[in-house]
């Protein structure tokens, strides 16, 4: 059983019981917003807090102490949730029976030491460390066009949402890096750990009553109300007119088409679950309409797949195709959608998806990482709904109520990263 | 088929074991507590094996590069037109299917109707199914998948590093084959191939979960008939030169490298296998060494990130199997010879002092703890497991393994294996 016990006002222990895993896991997320004047700092910050604190100065020297406490495996990052974004300190290790000591309490006093007493001189984080923290994140922007697939992913959200939260990349913008500095990125900081929504999750086995006594004699110092709770996320709304189209020419073998649908979907209401059948049915599983018709019978791409971000109330497909097979393959994408906006699928494909995505819901169970990241992303829309519910849910889903759901699908925008012509054949 | 236990106490868990009367083994790995089910059906065949001989046949066969990934693109095929992902799809499981240098896998993970998909699994794996279409068909779908590696440039600089590194054995090539080679590849082809790999004898069934081993027994039973007979693989003597360092210009922001080392250990090689305790224990000392000499938590690590030479995609791994060795580290660098010459000094200074005790103990019980957090998952176990069987290994003996090799060990495989004359630079720069 999942319990929350609120520590203080905005201050939150999740305990999320599992028997079959050999390590535990601790996390602390922090509720944050993106925006457009703060994103670029808010992506420094993981790395940053990485680079030292206090007790641990160096790279090097968190390192060691995390090798020591049996390998235990530290991540530090921003992950995004629909318009927000939570900071997050996490640390997996060795269950105490396995490593022949009890790690848990010094796991929660590394994570206490980098988040909350990060290495400060003159009022802000080490200047040398920003500075080339600074120099790695814009290396890392401008890598994401290596990987051609996520970058076609991002452009695609990015005109999508031109102007709004959803739009903004995670990882911040090269041209606001000049005017970020030790100091006001500190400030910047200290205002996000003294007052956003912080919810900490421990999972694995663990006595839970000992757990929070810990956790709260480590944190005694930090357990304390926050001002701001996590907002939530805007549902991405249907427009009039035309679709947006935007192409960048590369010189690729292989394009990239992205096309971003709205769903019109709240994340809390039933219409949700028909939507996650459509897309199953559609172009989210390995079966789905667009695999078995675009890749398989007219082999037109690679790769061709759909997903729904729930908390934005959006569909995504992307393709990897050959540069002259653009016209046709869209074509067929949208054939597909009007098909199952008609209701051309059958029972055995709802079927089938009904079960690949309870097989897809079930398999949850069996990673610390997922049930974690399933419970913080309930948490956000003020829903517990066990796996259990959510698959008898599915279950339940009629083939009127995916038809439904398709009829609110638009198309809003498309991107095409264009490869070189006669690159492939 | 009777089932043997193979207890481990210290991890809690434990492995059955039986061989079947085809030949082909068979292992149980009870997981109680997860939801999922894994299998994999494996083949101990992948992209190296292109030249062998059949017994009965007077010569030897050399096939086309790409073979053993067209191959497995072709087994999901059936007789009946239809495709074995489809029946998976009809309850819900992932199937999947990858081949590397050394193996081609089928697998899947379900949580429900375990013995169906088994059955499945067994069955699809078992009917081959080459016509001339569904080859000339599967060519098409295979160019664009190269061709989106031709774009991809982490798989070029690490493809270019082993064209770098080896002037004979074929782990040079790419597992996928060329666009041109894989054009030659015909049924005949796909069908002697299917012939000779794909015995019992030279594969093995790994399933892990809450699993009847004596119902999966039934569906061996059902579905593997001995079948085929000895064979030869034939590997080209690779000479310990080095062809020489690679660089290519592609659609990327910064240059990205991959520095590698060739094995040239004489008792070891093309056609002098390591395998078992041997193996383990020399995959795991270059393991560590590795660690210790350019993880995150050494001096050269830091070094190199505070002087902005590498950032935290820098990674490092060894590849240590039965006939090839190397180890890479590599990552997007401004100066990637600078990173060389920087690993080379280090090298040198290393072989000069050995390395700290202290730190080898540390980046042991970090190993023995990675070792630890396989267990958590169920395709990890399959799939670890899997590849240690082929090669001998016993992969519960991995923890005491560690805790065995010496630190003398430790530093004469380092010294023996990062040699400067060995060693590649792979380089993707920006165009």
């Amino acid at each position: 059983m999942i319990t929350k016990q609120s520590l203080a006002e905005n201050f939150n222990f999740y305990s999320l019981p599992h028997q079959q895993f050999k390590t535990n896991l601790l996390s602390v997320y922090i509720h944050v917003p993106i925006e457009r004047e703060t994103v670029t700092k808010l992506a420094l910050l993981p790395a940053v807090l990485e680079r030292g604190c206090e007790k641990f100065p160096t790279l090097a020297d968190l390192c060691k102490h995390a090798d020591e406490l049996f390998g235990a495996a530290y991540d530090f990052g921003l992950r995004r949730k629909g318009d927000c974004a939570v900071l997050y300190f996490s640390l997996e290790f060795v269950q105490s029976k396995f490593a022949g000591e009890n790690i848990a309490e010094q796991a929660m006093e590394l994570l206490r030491q980098v988040i909350f007493f990060p290495r400060i001189e003159n009022e802000g984080f080490l200047p040398e460390y920003v500075a080339q923290e600074k120099e790695n994140q814009a290396r890392f922007i401008e890598g994401i066009i290596n990987d051609k697939r996520e970058y076609a992913s991002h452009r695609c959200a990015e005109i999508m949402f031109e102007g709004e939260a959803y739009g903004i990349p995670q990882h911040g913008y090269i041209a606001d890096l000049s005017d970020v500095n030790e100091k006001n990125l500190y400030e910047f900081y200290k205002d996000i750990i003294g007052n956003c929504q912080t919810d900490v999750f421990f999972s694995g086995e663990f006595d839970e009553a000992a757990a929070i006594a810990q956790f709260k004699s480590v944190f005694a110092g930090e357990i304390a109300p926050r001002g701001r709770s996590a907002a939530p996320t805007a549902i991405a709304q249907a427009k009039n007119g035309e679709p947006k189209f935007v192409t960048e020419d590369m010189d690729v073998n292989q394009s990239k088409l992205n096309m971003g649908f709205t769903c019109e979907c709240c994340p809390t209401v039933w219409e949700y679950f028909p939507l996650m059948m459509f897309n199953a049915i559609f172009g989210g599983g390995p079966f789905s309409k667009l695999f078995m018709n675009v890749r398989e019978r007219l082999s037109l791409c690679y790769y061709v797949g759909s997903r729904v971000d729930r908390l934005k109330g959006i569909m995504t497909v992307g393709a990897g195709i050959a540069p002259d097979k653009y016209e046709e393959t869209k074509t067929e994408i949208l054939h597909w959608l009007s098909e199952m906006q008609h209701g051309n699928f059958s029972d055995d494909e709802i079927n089938a998806a009904k079960k690949y995505i309870t097989n897809g819901l079930e398999s949850m169970k069996d990673s610390l990482f997922v049930m974690e990241d399933y419970t913080l992303s309930q948490s956000l829309i003020n829903q517990k709904l066990p796996i259990d519910e959510f698959i008898a849910n599915i279950q339940r889903v009629t083939k009127d109520e995916i038809v439904a759901a398709a009829g609110k699908i638009k198309l809003d925008t498309i991107f095409l990263l264009n490869g070189k012509e006669g690159g492939a054949e | 088929m009777k089932f043997e236990t193979i207890e481990n106490a210290s991890l809690g868990e434990k492995l059955l074991f039986a061989k079947h009367s085809s030949g082909l083994n068979v292992y149980v790995f009870p997981k109680k507590g997860f939801s999922k089910y894994y299998a994999v059906y494996a083949t101990k065949y992948g992209s190296i094996d292109n030249c062998f001989k059949a017994a009965g046949d007077n010569a030897s066969t050399t096939v086309p590069e790409g073979i053993a990934h067209f191959l497995e693109h072709k087994l999901f095929e059936q007789p009946d037109g239809s495709n074995a992902f489809d029946q998976f799809s009809v309850t819900g499981a992932n199937a999947n299917a990858f081949t590397s240098f050394d193996v081609t896998a089928y697998l899947f993970s379900c949580t429900d109707e375990f013995y169906t998909n088994l059955d499945l699994l067994l069955d699809f794996v078992g009917t081959p199914y080459f016509t001339d279409e569904n080859v000339a068909k599967e060519q098409g779908i295979i160019a664009q998948e190269i061709k989106m590696y031709e774009d991809d440039p982490h798989w070029r600089v690490y493809f270019n590093l082993l064209r770098g590194l080896y002037r004979e054995f074929p782990v040079k090539y790419d597992i996928t084959g060329t666009v041109e080679s894989i054009s030659q590849i015909t049924p005949q082809i796909l069908n002697k191939c299917y012939d000779v790999f794909y015995t019992p004898e030279n594969m093995l069934l790994f399933l892990v979960g809450d699993i009847d081993e004596t119902r999966a027994a039934e569906l061996v039973e059902k579905h593997v008939r001995a079948r085929g007979t000895e064979f030869e693989r034939i590997f080209p003597n690779e000479p310990s030169a080095v062809a020489g360092d690679v660089t290519q210009k592609l659609a990327v922001a910064a240059p990205m490298f991959q520095l590698g080392f060739k094995d040239t250990d004489s008792a070891y090689g093309a056609n002098s296998p390591l395998v078992g305790e041997k193996l383990l224990k020399k995959k795991l000392a270059a393991k560590i060494a590795l660690e210790v000499f350019i993880g995150k938590s050494s001096e050269l690590y830091t070094k190199l990130y505070e002087q902005g030479l590498i950032d935290d995609s820098f990674g490092h791994e060894v590849s240590f199997e039965p006939h090839y060795g190397f180890s890479t580290v590599g990552g997007e660098s401004r100066d990637p010879k600078a990173v060389r010459d920087a690993i080379v000094a280090a090298i040198d200074e290393i072989k000069q002092s050995g390395f700290d005790t202290a730190d080898i103990a540390r980046v042991k019980k970090m190993f023995k703890g990675g070792f630890l957090r396989r267990f958590n998952s169920i395709e990890g176990i399959g799939n670890s497991f899997m590849r240690s069987i082929f090669n001998d290994i016993d992969a519960f003996s991995t923890l005491p393994t560690y805790d065995e090799i010496t630190d003398d060990e430790i530093n004469a495989t380092f010294a023996e294996h990062f040699n400067p004359e060995n060693m590649v630079l792979s380089v993707v720069e920006p165009l």
